[in-house]
């Protein structure tokens, strides 16, 4: 049966320890061709999504991360580009990466900003689309984000340490304010744009993209440090990641 | 001199991203570009909009290289309709995938592998280019392999099976010279061999590349399907001998790996072209009509 020899041979690719199926014909490296091919495009797959987590730790010890958490997430879909979800929590709990605590979230920003370059074309809403509407509807308001529109959220400065490995490989990272950063991600046209958001917008509009209505968002961050809906929905606009407003027709409830 | 919408008299090559700079100032005489699938099943962004402004000038051929038609399991629908999209979205003048697995029950392995030639192989074989050809709505080319191993359970040689499947299918055939040229050497048989046997009647497209020499742990040579270099000279004259049985058909360099800047792709295009027009010049002192 080809899928008993299949399972053996799928086994013998995910195990190096184990030896070649009796059922080949052909020596051990030739069949450690397949190994090294299946590791290191996989290894490669990762590296083209991870740029600036290789940059940061460097060839070998990227190669060791990856290759370890291949050997427990194996891509569930030809399509590489949707590969490595959940490398940013592996690095997290990846003790050897301990040094670097803000590693995996520089991960996260890096699948968010390749989601954002492959997300669905559409042109983004202006904030004259507000204008439009009465008081009641504002306050009922709900935000459809654009489909490449994506927050990332660090105790770090993220946002800093990944621009600065943009065109630079080997950048200083020395004179960084260590601050917490928040980015947000979105691609109104053919460029993703990364912006540094302080805390508040982060809340703001991770409230907004969960659903909740504009009135509920405002009453909920009234009193938090920093919070200006009138700025951060002039920036939420600004830089194209609001798709379609629904202004409440239907009940949303909670 | 044209086939499939392709020119027979210019070869083509794998489209690079890093070289549509170049293609879009330069503007070369080449006859077609081939895609990965896989690469453009995303809903939108620049990828798309590359191709789509490449398709404006050079006609696109389509590759796929995860359906794993040579597995035991069914097809992934879901890939399998991504696919679809993608072909509807380009209409390419060609659609091909491999004859070899690449997905199992612990994911997708991100690679060609080799399967069994046998009486159960060849009815899965069959069923899934069926499947493929009737969800497309057309007629896709399916590709040899290169292979490192084989298998003691086989019952058929590859060439037989593969004539079997486009008998079987209707299927058109993509001839990959290099992946014969390796698949030989690491069997131990003639390449020229496996060319004479191979039913070009249906071969609608090759393939050209280059590959890597190793070494076995018993000391013997064997070769790696890299797509890292130039064609080199054994592919070159393999394509030769198939062409001037066939005679010219889209032909292409696929340079994946250690992928050199444009004019050294377009210099490789060039060689190849350079041949296809050789071929074309025989074949017009037989052809009367």
């Amino acid at each position: 049966m080809w899928r008993n020899i299949q399972n053996n041979f799928d086994a013998a690719l995910r195990d190096r320890n184990l030896p070649v199926p009796p059922c080949f014909i052909g020596s051990a490296a030739r069949f450690d061709t397949y190994r090294n091919n299946v590791e290191t495009s996989l290894i490669g797959a990762l590296a083209d999504i991870y740029p600036v987590v290789k940059q940061l730790v460097g060839g070998d010890f990227f190669n060791g991360v990856a290759s370890a958490y291949i050997r427990k997430n194996r891509p569930a879909s030809p399509v590489l580009s949707e590969y490595g979800y959940a490398f940013g929590a592996f690095i997290d709990t990846f003790e050897p990466a301990a040094s670097l605590p803000y590693l995996g979230d520089v991960a996260r920003l890096e699948r968010a900003w390749l989601d954002a370059y492959h997300a669905e074309d559409i042109a983004p809403l202006k904030i004259q689309a507000l204008g439009d509407l009465s008081q009641s509807a504002l306050e009922r308001l709900t935000f459809k984000l654009h489909p490449s529109a994506a927050l990332v959220t660090s105790s770090h400065p993220v946002v800093t340490i990944w621009r600065r490995h943009q065109g630079d490989a080997y950048p200083d990272l020395g004179n960084i304010e260590w601050v917490p950063e928040h980015a947000l991600i979105v691609r109104p046209g053919l460029d993703v744009h990364v912006q540094a958001i302080p805390q508040a917008a982060f809340d703001f509009f991770t409230r907004l993209a969960g659903g909740e209505t504009l009135s509920s968002v405002c009453d909920a961050l009234a009193n938090d440090a920093g919070f200006d809906p009138s700025a951060h929905l002039a920036n939420l606009f600004g830089c194209g990641a609001v798709a379609a407003l629904d202004p409440g027709t239907t009940y949303r409830g909670n | 001199m044209a086939m499939n919408g392709i020119r027979t008299d210019r070869a083509g090559a794998g489209f690079k991203p890093m070289h549509f700079g170049a293609i879009l100032e330069t503007r070369p005489d080449v006859g077609f570009f081939e895609v990965h699938a896989e690469n453009y099943m995303g809903a939108g962004g620049p990828p798309h909009a590359q191709l789509e402004r490449l398709r404006a000038d050079y006609p696109i051929s389509v590759h796929g290289v995860g359906l794993s038609i040579g597995g035991a399991g069914p097809l992934d629908a879901v890939h399998l309709t991504r696919l679809k999209g993608v072909v509807d979205r380009y209409q390419p003048a060609l659609v091909s995938e491999h004859l070899a697995w690449s997905t199992h029950q612990s994911g997708y392995l991100n690679d060609l592998l080799a399967l069994p030639y046998t009486a159960e192989t060849l009815a899965i074989v069959t069923e899934h280019v069926s499947q493929v050809q009737d969800v497309l709505g057309r007629k896709i080319l399916l590709e040899n392999p290169s292979t490192y191993i084989t298998f003691a359970e086989s019952t058929f040689d590859e060439v037989d099976f593969i004539r079997e499947v486009q008998r079987r299918t209707g299927c058109g055939l993509l001839l990959d010279v290099n992946n014969v040229f390796v698949s030989a050497v690491n069997q131990g048989t003639r390449a020229a061999d496996y060319i004479d046997r191979f039913p070009l009647a249906h071969v609608a497209q090759v393939h050209l590349a280059g590959h890597a020499p190793a070494e076995d742990e018993n000391g013997n040579d064997y070769l790696i399907d890299a797509h890292d270099r130039a064609v080199p000279e054994s592919v070159m004259s393999l394509f030769e001998t198939a062409i001037a049985r066939t005679g010219p058909v889209p032909s292409m360099i696929e340079w994946d790996n250690d992928v050199p800047a444009w004019p050294s792709m377009l210099a490789e295009i060039e060689k190849i072209s350079v041949a296809l027009r050789a071929t074309s010049k025989k074949n017009e002192l037989y052809d009367v009509a």
